[in-house]
């Protein structure tokens, strides 16, 4: 039974075994001998496996290439291991072990794949298409065999080639499928002749014949079948001699020349009993049987029925092995799809958790790196934010110095302008005393020396009347120094800075002498202006006890507004306009009062929330510094405990009144 | 000759009349003052033909020697006045416009007397 089995093995054997690349066999043997590497035994063994007993003997074949494995295995020999593994594949399928093969096949391939040894790739996927092949499934036959002449196209192993393309147009065979299996055939014989690889010819012809026999070319059939048997290489190929004799034979049976077909048939019989092949004797022995019958040699019938019984008796056995080991073989087979599904199916789960997993880390990763770059950037911002919000507060604090130190130079330079504004005044109002005082002076020499001549004279009472005049005039001179010498102090007080120091103070006078000074100023200024300046004094007004720089700023700024309104109306006014400023003091028990009033255009509704805010101005840039009104109202109320009142109606005019409190 | 002052410095009175005090002795001039122009206008209102000349300061409060000045030889032509315009400020614009009122003659303070006093000697012959 294995020996029936180890024949159909063998004869597929031819289909493998180009798919190790042929060696040369001495060299390897010389170079272990030299170098005694055991990769090079390793290697010497699978080659004798594949090329010295692939076609002898199987059983030393699969021995050799489980040395191989073995040898391989103990020095982790990946590629000899792969090799070998693919061997005994090869030979598990010659001895009919197809699930041992299908197994071996699967466990090799991945190994295989990793180590890009696409050569034994390929021929793992022949060895298990020769394996369904064998199991009838031809589809599966057909996957494998593509996926191997794939790979053979891709790496350009043409040596390869042949062998394959014979196999996939035996599968189409099995299918009927004539053309491909035409096409495919013709494919490997201009291949085979190509490259002079002469072995598989037989088949490849007998191929063509059974082609033309579907197609119902008898004699075409024959003519192949004939040639097939002339052109094979091997004298011995009973099975290719039997087959093709019987396929003679039953093309002679369709053209019905019985004695043909007689003739044939009993040949092939013979070449089916030298190959030991049951299957092809009753092939043949039931033919002859059919065409025995048919010409009522009823003899000769029943002789061949007799060996057609006995092949199919030993056939049967052999088919019921092939069922069984092919029901065993399909159990495995589902077992282990079964379990690679479920591994897959694990693998698939186990994946797919994992990938889960993965992809919530690198979530939780980004969300994790998102916040902190975002949190960075944030810090990064608030940093940013504080140096800017630090750089600010420092320019502010520069800015509010700054500012401070302005405001120092703005009063003295609101000093300094009402100072210039006086500049014109003083010059006058000192020119006038002085002028005075040089006059008089001059009057009293005069007068002096007139007195000389009268004493020289004896003229007493003309001396006596020169002598009160002298001493009036004396009086004048002095009256004016006083003067000259006051208004020179007011002005020294006026440009000082305040000394805050209070001191009791006519108010009359000082409110007379700014006034004066004032009028003067603006005259010098700008002489077409004129006023008429109206004093009512109080003469029993109390003095009071003030800072007189301070008040007198105060006075002199009021002045100079109302003289500034009377003039900007008098602008615009008709001839009948009187500009005039009155300057009023006043005193009940507690407080005295001093009244700025002018008769000028007034203030308007719209501004009067504004005018002691600093900076507030109404004349031209350059004209006012705008601090003269919020100087003053801080001088009287905050330095003096007193009040500023105004009153004022558009178009007539304004009034200042402020109050301050006695001692 | 009467001489009529304007000024609103009242200590210009003495002044004047001690610095003249020999020709009014001699009665060569006659002085009267008026401490604004509103004063001299009115002054003048009574007395204008008996005034030849009239010397007014030109800054004062209320009416200035200006407008004295224009008003003077607004209403009285018949005969004209001589007006001689006195100022501390001897600026041109001062002048300009004096002259161009019809001053007669434009002086500076602080006055000199001896100038003033050959002119108005002048202007007496």
């Amino acid at each position: 039974m294995k020996k029936k089995l180890l024949l159909i093995a063998l004869l597929l054997s031819c289909c493998i075994s180009d798919f190790a690349q042929r060696p040369n066999m001495d060299s390897l043997q010389k170079a272990y001998n030299k170098n005694r590497q055991d990769t090079t035994l390793a290697k010497i063994y699978f080659y004798k496996s594949m090329y010295v007993f692939l076609t002898t003997n199987v059983d030393s074949g699969l021995i050799y290439s489980r040395k191989a494995l073995d040898l391989s295995r103990k020095i982790h020999y990946e590629w000899g291991e792969v090799n070998a593994l693919t061997g005994i594949a090869n030979y598990q399928n010659l001895n009919g072990d197809l699930p041992g093969s299908l197994k071996t096949t699967f466990e090799v391939l991945p190994k295989a794949l990793r180590l890009g040894l696409m050569r034994t790739v390929a021929a793992c996927y022949n060895t298990r298409g020769l394996t369904y092949s064998t199991m009838h499934e031809s589809q599966k036959a057909l996957d494998n065999y593509y996926a191997a002449l794939h790979i053979l196209e891709k790496q350009h192993y043409n040596d390869l080639e042949v062998t394959l393309l014979n196999n996939i147009a035996r599968a189409y065979l099995d299918f009927d499928r004539t053309d491909s299996a035409y096409y495919f055939t013709k494919k490997a014989y201009d291949f085979a002749l190509e490259k002079k690889s002469l072995r598989n010819f037989g088949y490849l012809i007998r191929n063509f014949g059974i082609v033309e026999f579907k197609k119902g070319h008898n004699e075409a059939a024959i003519g192949y079948y004939r040639k097939a048997i002339n052109d094979s290489t091997s004298k011995n190929d009973h099975y290719l001699f039997s087959e093709c004799y019987r396929r003679i034979a039953e093309a002679y049976q369709k053209m019905h020349q019985a004695d043909s077909c007689i003739y044939y048939a009993k040949t092939a019989v013979d070449h089916a009993k030298l190959d030991r092949n049951p299957d092809q004797v009753q092939r043949a022995t039931t033919l002859l049987t059919n065409e025995y019958k048919a010409v009522n040699d009823y003899k000769n019938a029943f002789y061949y029925q007799e060996i057609t019984q006995q092949a199919k008796d030993s056939l049967f056995s052999q088919q019921k092995t092939l069922q069984f080991q092919n029901l065993v073989f399909n159990e495995k087979q589902r077992q282990q799809e079964a379990q690679a599904k479920e591994i897959a199916y694990q693998n698939k789960i186990r994946f797919y958790t994992l990938l889960g997993v993965l992809v919530v880390f690198v979530l939780i990763a980004a969300i994790l790196l998102f916040a902190n770059s975002q949190r960075k950037k944030a810090n990064s911002t608030l940093k940013q934010q504080n140096d800017q919000i630090e750089a600010q507060r420092k320019d502010l604090e520069k800015t509010i110095a700054d500012l401070k130190n302005t405001q120092r130079q703005l009063i003295q330079s609101e000093k300094m302008a009402s100072l210039g504004e006086l500049t014109a005044g003083i010059a006058h109002e000192i020119q006038n005393p002085l002028n005075f005082v040089n006059n008089f002076s001059e009057v009293n020499t005069e007068l002096i020396e007139e007195m000389e001549l009268e004493l020289d004279k004896g003229g007493i009472s003309e001396v006596r009347s020169l002598t009160s005049d002298i001493k009036a005039n004396q009086q004048k001179i002095s009256q004016h120094g006083k003067r000259a010498d006051f208004i020179v102090k007011g002005m020294l007080q006026h440009s000082r800075a305040s000394t805050g120091e209070k001191q009791l103070t006519n108010i009359n006078v000082l409110a007379d002498e700014f006034f004066k000074l004032s009028f003067h100023g603006l005259r010098a200024k700008d002489k077409s202006f004129n006023a008429e300046m109206v004093t009512h004094f109080d003469p029993d007004l109390p003095k009071v006890n003030v800072v007189q720089q301070d008040i007198g700023r105060v006075l002199l700024n009021l002045i100079n507004n109302a003289f500034y309104a009377v003039n900007q109306k008098a602008k615009t006014a008709g001839a009948d306009y009187k500009p005039t400023v009155e300057l009023s003091t006043s005193h009940t028990a507690d407080q005295i009062e001093i009244k700025v009033k002018d008769n000028g255009n007034g203030i308007p509704e719209s501004i009067k929330g504004k005018i002691m805010q600093p900076f507030f101005t109404t004349k031209p840039t350059g004209e006012g510094t705008g601090l003269g009104l919020s100087l003053s109202y801080d001088i009287v109320v905050k330095g003096h405990g007193g009040k500023i009142n105004i009153e004022s109606k558009e178009g007539e005019g304004s009034e200042f009144i402020i109050d301050l409190p006695i001692a | 000759m009467k001489i009529l002052v304007v000024d609103d410095e009242a200590d210009v009175q003495p002044l004047f009349l001690q610095r003249f005090r020999r020709e009014i002795r001699e009665h060569e001039f006659e002085f009267d003052f008026a401490l604004s122009g509103e004063d001299a206008l009115n002054y003048l209102h009574d007395k204008h033909s008996e005034v030849v000349l009239i010397l007014s300061d030109i800054n004062m409060p209320g009416m200035s020697g200006l407008e004295l000045l224009s008003r003077i030889r607004h209403e009285y032509d018949e005969p004209p006045p001589m007006v001689m315009m006195i100022t501390a400020y001897g600026d041109e614009e001062n002048h300009r416009q004096a002259m161009e009122r019809g001053a007669n003659d434009f002086l500076t303070k602080p006055l000199d007397f001896s100038l003033l006093k050959e002119k108005l000697k002048t202007l007496s012959i």
